[in-house]
């Protein structure tokens, strides 16, 4: 039953980084934009929807909802002025908008509702959870798994198939580099602006699952290491192919956890092996950049 | 697709041997086991591994002594990677895997809180080692902690300066749990003491320069300045206000004062009062040091949470001892007994309803000529 339930929760965090992972992709894998913040739309994610369902009461759909649409709204904003930059520019301005989003909730705790030791540095707790009352501890996690594996899907989904439209054949060709779209008289402007704005919903869907299923929530989650996870996770499974966003999900959360126990039967101090992991981790994403460019499951190439 | 299959099943097949090992180890095990959650990596590495050092040196002790009625002790300790994420896999693999009643850790109460309200969900004695947060408070009757809250020690640093006759004050803390749990509690001391209260700032870790805040700081020139530090943020902040020629009249005051004692500049630090953990003179703490020196040698670097670690090891071995068995209600019940009798290096150990400490034992100290010295 144990590692049942340990499956289920390694499962949960696979589906929640899956969707940012899928987010990713659509912004850089199939898009070419560098979002060096993508913590940032999981972060304004989880404290929006944690303002809604704690502070104001009210349903945890709605909650999911707000989170989405507060994400939504963050990438298009930093997104206007912005559209114009190059890549690394890009990733320096992406990266210092998501800090500071986490800086602003480090600093302002009257936005989940204040009082002594709630919000800010602190975090929040106490995060309800959906239809918590109607399960027990141990058949919960399946229930959450269950909302997870939706969301996940239906991420796939809208993804997938906003990028098989002529939408998704213009963004691949800003990837490829702007003079092709600018040739065809598309406005990459305005293509890069929905990206980052449908991106940060998803962001943002992946950051309302965390808080809700945690229950507690606080600057230090999100820090800028967590967006490069994400981004391990899109380079090993495979950029601009989203079966491959999931997959690197999925090998990266497993690898994470599975090297846990290698301590339990092997004889090694802990904290080499603490440090060993890393380095692992580390070196996966290398040899990954190294012998496979484009990840486990290569982008389908498709010739119109 | 063929590749694709490959990678499935190897990945599966890693976790399918990793969890079949860890189950099998699990159910044939002699001894008893607990789990440990510390940041063996990440930020808080250095504290991290001292926590553990101070674990496994108990660990030894106890087993020397004769283990838990006949059994041996045996800790698996688990990396939190110094992030709420690490802490619960951790505490998920500790719990769901190895089928542990008791966890010691973590350090942080960023770690301490979402962790501890999965364990206590799941009736798990969690043992917090390093968290100040009163909000630990709140978590539930299976969550304990050894160290004082930020009450207790922002009380009592504030209760030493106000006897320097001093009339304003002001804090610079570091902008996390532990840095505001000290500003609140030394800001209510001094306002309830009748005393003015001119400034709180509050500074960001790992930054090069912080001029901007110590001009802020001293802006209305108070009497007293609290101060809360680790290591090389103390170093620089000391620095550029000895530079500045900015030093509070009555002088500055700062809690756990071995976090940095090591590492400032002593001509910066000239002077400063503060308080630091457990019986430094004591013969536990000598005792513990010595044993410590002896196991991982003179140059291992000791943090001052490395002793808490050790008092929450012991104390959790004595409440099995008490218990008898490995049913949480009954060892939570035996941790009130144990954290009553046992005469931990960090002081007197005993829990309140909540889990907390009832208090903590300080020492005043003054940093001077290099070193840090008993004040009088």
């Amino acid at each position: 039953m144990g590692i049942i339930n340990f499956l289920v929760y390694l499962a949960i965090m696979m589906a929640i980084y899956g969707i940012l992972s899928l987010s990713l992709n659509l912004q850089y894998g199939f898009t070419g934009l560098a979002n060096f913040g993508q913590v940032g739309f999981f972060c304004l994610g989880a404290y929006t929807s944690t303002t809604i369902v704690l502070v104001f009461k009210l349903p945890f759909i709605l909650g999911l909802l707000g989170g989405m649409l507060a994400s939504t709204l963050f990438g298009y904003i930093i997104a206007i002025p912005t559209a114009d930059l190059k890549e690394d520019y890009w990733a320096i301005v992406t990266l210092a908008a998501a800090e500071i989003i986490r800086i602003f909730f480090l600093n302002e705790s009257w936005v989940v509702g204040g009082g002594p030791y709630v919000g800010g540095a602190f975090g929040v707790g106490g995060i309800p959870q959906p239809l918590r009352s109607l399960f027990s501890a141990y058949t919960y996690p399946f229930f959450y798994l269950g909302i997870a594996l939706l969301c996940l899907l239906v991420a796939y989904l809208v993804i997938n198939s906003v990028t098989r439209s002529p939408f998704g054949r213009v963004i691949k060709s800003i990837r490829e580099g702007d003079n092709l779209a600018q040739a065809m008289g598309k406005d990459i402007r305005k293509f890069r602006i929905k990206v980052m704005a449908l991106g940060g919903a998803f962001g943002g869907l992946a950051g309302c699952l965390w808080a809700h299923y945690h229950g507690f929530i606080s600057p230090e989650q999100f820090l800028p290491l967590e967006t490069f996870l994400v981004w391990a996770m899109v380079i090993v499974g495979g950029k601009g192919n989203n079966k491959g966003a999931i997959l690197g999900a999925v090998i990266i959360m497993a690898f994470y956890n599975s090297t846990r126990f290698l301590k339990d039967y092997i004889p090694i101090e802990e904290v080499t092996l603490a440090s060993l992991r890393m380095v692992v981790i580390g070196v996966l994403i290398v040899a990954a950049m190294l012998f496979m460019k484009e990840g486990l499951i290569k982008e389908k190439k498709t010739i119109y | 697709m063929r590749k694709l299959t490959l990678v499935c099943l190897g990945v599966f097949i890693l976790a399918g041997i990793s969890f079949a090992f860890s189950v099998q180890s699990s159910v044939a095990a002699e001894p008893i086991v607990i789990g440990s959650i510390n940041p063996l990596t990440g930020t808080n590495a250095v504290q991290g591994t001292d926590m553990k050092r101070g674990e496994a040196l108990a660990l030894e002790e106890i087993n020397a002594a004769g283990g838990i009625y006949g059994h041996p002790l045996k800790i698996i300790w688990e990396d939190t990677e110094s992030s709420p994420r690490g802490g619960m896999d951790a505490v998920h693999k500790l719990v769901e895997i190895n089928k542990v009643s008791v966890i010691i850790g973590a350090y942080s109460s960023g770690v301490s809180l979402p962790t501890g309200q999965w364990t206590n969900s799941k009736k798990v004695i969690q043992i917090a080692e390093a968290s100040t947060s009163p909000k630990l408070r709140e978590i539930g009757p299976y969550f304990f902690d050894v160290m004082g809250l930020d009450e207790v020690m922002g009380t009592k640093l504030a209760e030493f300066a106000l006897e320097s006759g001093a009339q304003t004050f002001a804090s610079i803390t570091v902008n996390n749990p532990f840095g505001i749990g000290i500003e609140i509690w030394t800001e209510k001391t001094v306002k309830k003491a009748g005393k003015t209260w001119l400034e709180a700032v509050r500074y960001d870790e790992k930054k090069t320069d912080y001029r901007a805040e110590i001009e802020r700081l001293f802006a209305k020139n108070p009497d007293v300045v609290f101060f809360t530090a680790y290591g090389t943020e103390s170093k620089l902040i000391l620095k550029q206000a000895h530079e500045m020629g900015l030093k509070p009249a009555k002088g500055w005051y700062a809690d756990y004062m071995t976090m940095w004692s090591n590492e400032v500049i002593p001509e910066t630090a000239e002077g400063i009062k503060g308080l630091v953990i457990g019986t430094a003179t004591g013969t536990r703490l000598k005792e513990y040091k010595a044993a410590y020196k002896n196991k991982y040698g003179a140059g291992a670097k000791q943090t001052a949470f490395g002793a808490y670690a050790y008092d929450a090891t012991w104390i959790a071995a004595l409440a099995l001892s008490i218990a008898g068995k490995t049913n949480t209600d009954g060892i939570a019940k035996a941790l009130y007994t144990a954290g009553g009798i046992y005469n931990g290096v960090t002081g007197d150990k005993s829990f309140d309803k909540d889990g907390m400490q009832v208090t903590d034992y300080y020492q005043r100290m003054i940093y001077t000529g290099g070193k840090l010295l008993p004040y009088k």
